[in-house]
């Protein structure tokens, strides 16, 4: 078997039987791609026996924004149930819609449309928070910062408003879905 | 008075400057180059300082027979150097790796291992260029491990495939995966469109405790029974992550993943530094090798990123892949997933890719080491 005289051969013999290194090269490709398949395998079937229920999926319409290019930002207007703002042209990041209906214990997109829960995009620790009960807010500003991988996040508010309530303080660690603040 | 003339005489020719080459010399510049590049430019800070520390240690002119230098046998350098020599010190890092690495976004998105699987084509690209270029397989394949991006891996097997080329392989390895935000942010871009880039994925379910328990023994057994040749790496690493996952032994997953692989960090970059040598470092095949490193990245990058276009073709719409996490199979945990979200936001602010691109990224670490395991199988 052609395998097996390539693991008896030293490198240099080697040379000789695959100068190109082609054979070696598509044994071993398929070897990784074969073994990682395998885990796929397992995992997935892992999964459907001992794992819980998955997360909402994404409806295709809300996937894939009509593209509102104003311009200044180029960012993606995404249109979503209760939301219809754009990102502050100073390219802010703001918060996903989506993650409203985040947490899988929030069972109905309607928390979107009650709007003004700020929630976390990310699973990481909270690194600041910029605003208390009761402090007026603009589309885009800062709310807290998030930080995850040792990146820093912004967490912005998508609403004018006031905010009523913060559930955060400095040092916290979040998942992904938990509430931030929530703004009316 | 003539026997102090002549102790002092004796005494020069002890030092350092008696002994000295303009190759001592240029080497040290070197180590001194790679220290700023990990303190000034913070490039993989814990590898290259202690790498650029070694190689001044390893490249000061020593009287031979003093008994300090790396490759004279029972000296401090060489007793510590066999942790690389031998190759246990990788393996302890990747214990350690193990023990703090978060493998639920793997498992509660199983198909994102392939993009681990096609990310290590960066290798294979890299061995069949080296070979073009002339080096023999055994040191084709320990250059084509640098396209793993994965330290310890690529430091295991140069270790025992060309020991030689490894200071050049490591310090190229820690190099572009500093700059792995420079190297994959262009290619990733060219190589998606913008409503890809756009792509949402649904949210990944929750993983239970025993998922995560039984995660890195299955993984372990059916990796190492398909490729026994990377039982060091294999075992290390999922024995680690069972520690962490086990909850009951707490301790000794936050030992691993705090003193431990501190310890062996110190002295694998400390040694590979002091092992490398000028008359292999200085010459036209280094540069060489770091073309070669710096192909095998962008290779492994486009093969990540256009695998998950591929995969797109199989998906249901709602059910796509964003390519923009392709490039995280490209083992610098956390770095190239963190690219993934600096360019998933710059399409869409509101599409955090980070959590996604974890998965692709941890199983290019399991990748990494299967393709070791399997070059090393072949031509050890």
């Amino acid at each position: 078997m052609m395998t097996f005289h390539l693991l008896t051969t030293g490198a240099d013999k080697m040379a000789a039987t695959d100068p190109n290194g082609l054979t070696l090269t598509t044994v071993c490709i398929l070897v990784v791609f074969g073994c990682l398949l395998i885990l796929y395998g397992v995992y997935s079937l892992l999964g459907a026996i001992l794992g819980r229920q998955k997360a909402d999926t994404v409806k295709p319409q809300e996937n894939i924004a009509e593209k509102k290019d104003d311009g200044t930002s180029g960012v993606i207007t995404i249109r979503t149930a209760g939301w219809s703002g754009n990102a502050q042209s100073t390219g802010a990041t703001a918060l996903s819609a989506d993650a409203g209906t985040g947490s899988e214990t929030k069972d109905s997109t309607e928390s979107t449309r009650k709007g003004g829960t700020v929630t976390s995009p990310l699973p990481g620790m909270i690194i600041e928070v910029a605003v208390h009960a009761g402090d007026h807010v603009q589309r885009g500003q800062r709310i807290a910062v998030l930080e995850a991988m040792k990146m820093e996040n912004d967490i912005l508010s998508e609403f004018d408003g006031t905010v009523t309530a913060v559930y955060v303080t400095k040092g916290n660690t979040l998942k992904e879905g938990d509430r931030i603040a929530s703004i009316e | 008075m003539e026997n102090i003339i002549d102790s002092l005489q004796q005494f020069w020719q002890f030092t350092g400057f008696a002994n000295c080459t303009w190759q001592h010399l240029l080497m040290i510049v070197i180590g001194i180059v790679f220290v700023t590049l990990g303190i000034v430019k913070k490039w993989e800070p814990m590898l290259l300082v202690p790498i650029g520390f070694g190689i001044i240690i390893g490249n000061i002119p020593v009287f031979t027979g003093l008994q300090v230098s790396i490759y004279e046998e029972n000296s401090v350098l060489n007793i510590l150097y066999q942790g690389v020599r031998q190759g246990w010190y990788p393996p302890l890092i990747f214990l350690g790796i193990g023990a703090m690495t978060d493998f639920s976004a793997l498992i509660s998105q199983p198909r994102l291992i392939l993009i681990g699987a096609a990310a290590q084509l960066g290798i294979f690209g890299a061995y069949l260029l080296s070979l073009q270029m002339g080096f023999l397989p055994n040191e084709a394949g320990a250059i084509g491990i640098i396209g793993g991006a994965d330290g310890p891996t690529a430091i295991f097997l140069s270790s025992k495939l060309a020991p030689e080329l490894m200071g050049a392989i490591a310090v190229c390895a820690y190099s572009y995966m500093a700059l792995v935000p420079v190297i994959q942010k262009p290619i990733m871009k060219l190589l998606t469109t913008k409503k890809e880039r756009l792509i949402r994925m649904n949210k990944p379910r929750e993983v239970s405790q025993r998922e995560k328990i039984i995660f890195p023994i299955i993984g372990f057994i059916c990796t190492a029974f398909i490729v026994p040749s990377g039982l060091p790496l294999l075992g290390m690493l999922f024995f680690g992550n069972l520690l962490k996952e086990s909850g009951v032994t707490k301790r000794l997953a936050n030992t691993a993943a705090g003193p431990m692989i501190d310890v062996v960090t110190m002295l694998i970059g400390l040694t590979v530094g002091a092992s490398t040598q000028a008359d292999v470092f200085i010459s036209p095949r280094s540069i060489l090798i770091f073309l070669l490193g710096l192909i095998s990245f962008v290779i492994a990058t486009a093969a990540g990123v256009l695998f998950v276009k591929f995969m797109n073709l199989f998906c249901k719409e709602g059910n796509k892949i964003n390519p923009l996490i392709g490039n995280a199979g490209v083992s610098a945990v956390p770095d190239s997933a963190r690219v993934s979200e600096m360019v998933g936001l710059e399409a869409d602010p509101s599409n955090h890719l980070l959590m996604h691109a974890m998965a692709p990224n941890v199983a290019g670490v399991i990748g990494s080491a299967v393709a070791a395991g399997i070059l090393l199988g072949f031509l050890g």
